[in-house]
């Protein structure tokens, strides 16, 4: 009888667990009708873009890295399930509290904000050497940022 | 025999000239042409990829053709002062023209087609671009460049270009001091994209069938004036937005078949005035826009939804509404009650845009109804105190006598009087 009790908990516990590891995937962009969130600006330019998977399931697309922490520090953090953006050659989505950021006032983005996200602080490190420009950020950094200021 | 060898060798000749033109290497007379002189271009095609970097003036003909391939640029012009391109028709490029560090740069009579984007300048100063065709390429505005893009520039000048089927038909960033006049985009994602721009003034341009006709960003003290805006009508369509601007004057315009004709958003010190809001679906949208911007003096007329805002509150005084059913008395052109342009479902609209397509719905018929009747006791938000009963239109267009037609009409009186006189004395 005891170890049908234990059996019961444990699989509960199991059950409660797989419920909370929801996993969170971004999704295509769809150019023709995608708009920024924020800016209302239509992501033409998929290399910047950025999206937030929220919990309920919805996705809020952004065309830009300062658009889309500007509406992460508006939201309820209880809707966030994920963000991503997509890393400097454009390919592949990256979390944007693990990527590694450069700014440098040059670097093109849509909103002009001249930052940029990285898989990892190496590959950040080796676009900088090899722009020769560019200064590191983290996530942290970004929320202190000023957007759009430095023009 | 010698006349034989004359007339051939001189039919030769005329055969070989217009073949001498499709091979000369145009970079080779721009070298050739000393520093502020002229060099005059027959007809002809001239191919490659070409530079200038040094005050020149190349006049071309009639038909006179550039063409590069798709994967360069096909005429730099760099560090360089006083260049003037005249009557060039540039084919197949990656960038038509690349401009980089040059004053007193003119460009009139140019046409630019099959490439990823036209003319991009950086760095210029004193540059007129006058009376150009630039014809993006087929497919999604995804897929190509800008018409004419301006980086880091000042004191431009843009008139009488017609930009058709590119990404941003003019695309200026960190500009200083643009004027864009009489210019006609279509058909591209936004007719005219501002960033970090000051002191621009966009006059009497027409936009049309483009995503957004005007994306105004983080700029200030600029003018929209006397443009022509309509049919910005896709889904996420609007006449202009105003995204973190600074005393922007609106005046004067006519929006005409937009979803949205003006949305502002974070929008300071700014003035909307004198315009014309017709048949769009919403006219004017307010979203986290402060109170020192104002709404004045315009007309609203067979749009769905007037104003909306998300509490925002801003100036609104002196328009005319076409729904509005108040009264005046004492006859001094303004209505004795006020307008309020609240309506619950406008409001829902501007945080739901997908709303949009319930408009007409009988309970969004009704809930409009129900909300006129609430709306008498509303005095803070969207509330025009001073509505004017007549449009701008009718005021300042008084109805005019035409002469020639009263005559007409007093002849065929008098004649139809003679006749009928005739006719009993008979």
């Amino acid at each position: 009888m005891k170890m049908r009790w234990i059996l019961l908990v444990v699989m509960l516990v199991a059950m409660l667990q797989a419920c909370g590891n929801k996993e969170y995937k971004p999704r295509e962009i769809v150019s023709e009708t995608d708009v920024c969130e924020v800016c209302n600006m239509s992501i033409v330019h998929e290399d910047y873009a950025g999206q937030i998977a929220l919990k309920n399931g919805d996705y809020k697309m952004f065309d830009d890295l300062g658009c889309l922490v500007e509406y992460m520090e508006d939201m309820d953090n209880d809707n966030l399930g994920q963000a991503f953006i997509k890393d400097g050659g454009g390919k592949d989505w990256v979390d944007v509290k693990t990527a590694s950021y450069v700014y440098d006032k040059e670097t093109w983005t849509p909103m002009s904000y001249g930052v940029i996200a990285f898989k990892s602080e190496g590959a950040a490190k080796d676009w900088m050497s090899e722009k020769k420009v560019g200064k590191l950020l983290s996530f942290a950094d970004l929320e202190d940022f000023k957007w759009g200021v430095h023009h | 025999m010698v006349k034989k060898w004359l007339l051939l060798s001189t039919l030769f000749l005329l055969v070989a000239l217009p073949a001498k033109a499709e091979t000369m290497d145009l970079q080779q007379l721009i070298d050739a042409t000393p520093a502020g002189g002229e060099l005059q271009l027959q007809d002809g095609i001239y191919k490659g990829s070409f530079r200038i970097n040094k005050p020149i003036k190349v006049i071309g003909s009639k038909n006179t053709i550039l063409q590069g391939t798709a994967k360069e640029t096909l005429l730099q012009i760099e560090n360089s002062n006083d260049v003037t391109l005249e009557n060039l028709q540039l084919k197949t490029a990656k960038t038509g023209i690349a401009v980089k560090k040059v004053n007193h740069l003119y460009m009139s009579g140019l046409k630019l087609t099959s490439m990823y984007s036209g003319v991009q300048l950086n760095y210029a100063e004193d540059v007129e671009i006058a009376e150009t065709i630039i014809q993006g390429i087929d497919g999604h505005y995804s897929k190509k460049g800008n018409g004419v893009a301006a980086f880091n520039s000042k004191r431009l000048q843009m008139n009488g270009l017609q930009i058709n089927q590119v990404q941003d038909g003019l695309y200026i960033e960190n500009v200083s001091q643009i004027e864009l006049q009489n210019n006609v985009i279509r058909n591209s994602r936004y007719g005219i994209h501002f960033m970090y721009t000051e002191n621009a003034k966009a006059i009497e341009n027409k936009f049309n069938k483009n995503v957004t006709g005007i994306m105004l960003m983080m700029t200030k003290n600029t003018d929209l004036q006397r443009n022509e805006i309509n049919e910005q009508n896709g889904l996420n369509g609007f006449g202009v937005v105003l995204f973190d601007g600074q005393n922007i004057d609106v005046e004067g315009n006519v929006f005409q078949s937009n979803r949205t004709a003006i949305s502002a958003q974070k929008l300071q010190r700014s003035t909307m005035k004198e315009n014309r809001f017709q048949m769009n679906q919403s006219a004017v949208e307010l979203i986290r826009s402060n109170a020192e911007n104002s709404v004045i003096e315009n007309d609203f007329i067979g749009n769905i939804v007037n104003l909306r805002s998300d509490g925002s509150e801003t100036t609104i005084q002196h328009n005319y509404y076409d729904d509005y059913d108040g009264i005046d008395v004492d006859d001094d052109g303004i209505g004795d009650c006020s307008y309020v342009a609240l309506q619950s479902f406008g409001q829902w609209m501007v945080r739901q845009p997908a709303y949009q397509y319930f408009v007409e719905s009988p309970s969004v018929v009704l809930l409009n109804e129900m909300d006129k009747q609430t709306n008498a006791i509303e005095t803070d938000q969207l509330v025009d105190e001073k509505p004017r009963m007549m449009s701008l239109q009718s005021v300042e267009q008084p109805q005019k006598r035409n002469i020639g037609k009263i005559v007409i009409g007093i002849a065929i009186v008098l004649s139809g009087l003679w006749l009928w006189r005739r006719e009993a004395a008979i």
